[in-house]
């Protein structure tokens, strides 16, 4: 695939690139630029995506190639892909039975540690107090916020039964429809 | 004439009768958020920041308006309303102006200001073992280039656009009370070609700290993305000889190149006054302020980032 970026100013070159490498799977892509700057900054973006990039002047035109999802792409790039679909159930405030105060800990914890983990879910689906995370725990919605990519469903029924409806914080709305369909449609679901 | 071209400071002064003196300057951009009411009023405080750096009071302004006539009249009367807003909280009297056709909106004026005290602030008059004070955050050429690419978080834009809207009025007002020696407005160069040209007027050399300068932290990680602003590499080059590097941050190094629209003010001020100043700026509304860096002997290069 061509790129041709020439004679685009800032970002134009840069948002031609993410999108060109968003729309392949795996591939090298050419991107042809004719500013120092426009080179610099998608090379910039192809380091920061741990892409490798190569590339050769002509007449005042660089010529960018880029590959993507080859092996010699660094692994950290390759794991943030979703390998199979994910689902994350949570179908209460806390973790565990016992002690409730433990078991919210444990939540804030759990929550707090999606992002550090090498592959995202698809979808992270809040059921009955599972949808205070989503309305009332500061530390949950701040950190369900940074999950990029991960779409955040709190139960419509739940937030009702509640009175939470506008107090959602994040993620969006969902019906019992769309949770059974994203629980049939994953490869795994976890519970918790 | 008390100020003219020759220190590229940020505007002409030009004495009218003893410690009366006329401050004129003009600045215009291209739109840097895409509501027109909030881009006109970041353009009136653009232009308005260079009279506040000088110390002195805006009176007049022209406009200097370039737009297609495809566009909408609407958005036009948007921009124009913000700026007029803006201007008449600043006790500036909007007197006329001009239009051209363009293909790109741009839009600025031509203020003109007073100084009755005979106090002139000028960016070339810094004196070594002086204190510097930033008072906004850096990236916000960043983060609007991530704008017009649309890759920016809605958290960010809310932070830049609040930065742009951040008047230097008050932060003028306030420098006036403490033992300043020179002061600039950072725009388009970035704090490095600014900071530069009051090393370089003063016959100084500044040391500056990247761990004491605020910078956003999107501009960061959009700057290693390669969202930068072709001004941001031009600034670089420019002064290449000029300027040492020397710090860990590397990453961060093109940020202090990054031009700023309505950026803030680089002041120097004396050691002992330095805290004091400090902690006024954070305490008016300006909390992102810091003692950036150092005045020094001048040494081999004019800057230096450690």
């Amino acid at each position: 695939m061509i790129v041709d970026a020439k004679g685009k100013p800032c970002p134009t070159p840069v948002i031609m690139t993410k999108k060109a490498l968003e729309s392949i799977e795996e591939g090298v892509i050419t991107v042809l630029v004719d500013s120092f700057t426009s080179k610099e900054n998608v090379l910039k973006y192809a380091a920061s995506q741990g892409l490798t990039a190569d590339v050769k002047e002509k007449n005042g035109v660089y010529e960018i190639s880029i590959a993507k999802g080859y092996p010699c792409s660094l692994p950290a790039e390759a794991a943030v892909e979703k390998v199979s679909k994910i689902v994350l159930y949570v179908g209460s405030n806390a973790i565990g039975n016992g002690d409730c105060y433990l078991g919210e800990k444990l939540m804030d914890g759990f929550i707090a540690n999606i992002k550090n983990m090498d592959i995202m879910p698809s979808s992270i689906i809040f059921v009955n107090s599972g949808v205070y995370l989503t309305t009332l725990n500061a530390t949950t919605i701040e950190e369900l916020k940074k999950l990029e990519g991960v779409e955040i469903l709190s139960c419509g029924t739940c937030l009702e039964h509640f009175e939470l409806v506008d107090k959602l914080k994040v993620g969006e709305i969902t019906d019992g429809y769309n949770v059974m369909k994203r629980l049939f449609e994953a490869d795994k679901v976890i519970r918790l | 004439m008390l100020v003219g071209f020759e220190t590229n400071d940020d505007a002409g002064v030009f004495k009218i009768k003893d410690d009366y003196y006329i401050v004129q300057t003009v600045d215009f951009i291209t739109p840097v958020v895409d509501d027109p009411y909030i881009f006109g009023r970041i353009s009136a405080i653009n232009s308005l920041s260079d009279v506040y750096a000088m110390g002195a009071n805006p009176l007049t302004a022209l406009s200097v308006l370039m737009y297609n006539c495809d566009i909408d009249e609407k958005i036009i009367g948007e921009m124009m309303q913000g700026a007029v807003d803006e201007l008449a909280s600043s006790n500036c009297a909007l007197l006329g102006g001009h239009t051209v056709d363009d293909h790109e909106i741009k839009l600025g004026f031509a203020v003109t200001g007073f100084i009755d005290d005979g106090k002139i602030y000028k960016n070339c008059t810094l004196r070594e073992g002086d204190l510097l004070v930033y008072t906004k955050p850096l990236g916000i050429g960043i983060l609007t280039t991530a704008i017009k690419g649309e890759v920016i978080s809605e958290s960010a834009l809310k932070q830049v656009t609040n930065a742009m809207l951040l008047s230097n009025k008050k932060a003028s007002e306030i420098f006036k009370q403490f033992d300043v020696s020179a002061v600039t407005d950072v725009t388009g160069f970035g704090l490095a070609g600014h900071a530069f040209e009051m090393a370089k007027g003063s016959s100084v050399s500044l040391e500056i700290y990247m761990d004491n300068l605020k910078i956003f932290d999107e501009a960061k990680s959009l700057a290693q993305m390669g969202i930068i602003p072709a001004g941001a590499y031009y600034n670089k080059q420019f002064l290449t000889d000029n300027y040492d590097f020397v710090s860990d941050e590397k990453d961060n190094e093109i940020i202090v190149f990054d031009p700023q629209t309505s950026g803030g003010l680089l002041i120097g001020v004396s050691f002992t006054d330095g805290e004091k100043l400090l902690s006024k700026l954070i305490e008016s509304g300006y909390e992102d302020s810091s003692i950036i860096g150092i005045v020094t002997q001048k040494s081999d290069k004019y800057l230096v980032f450690k």
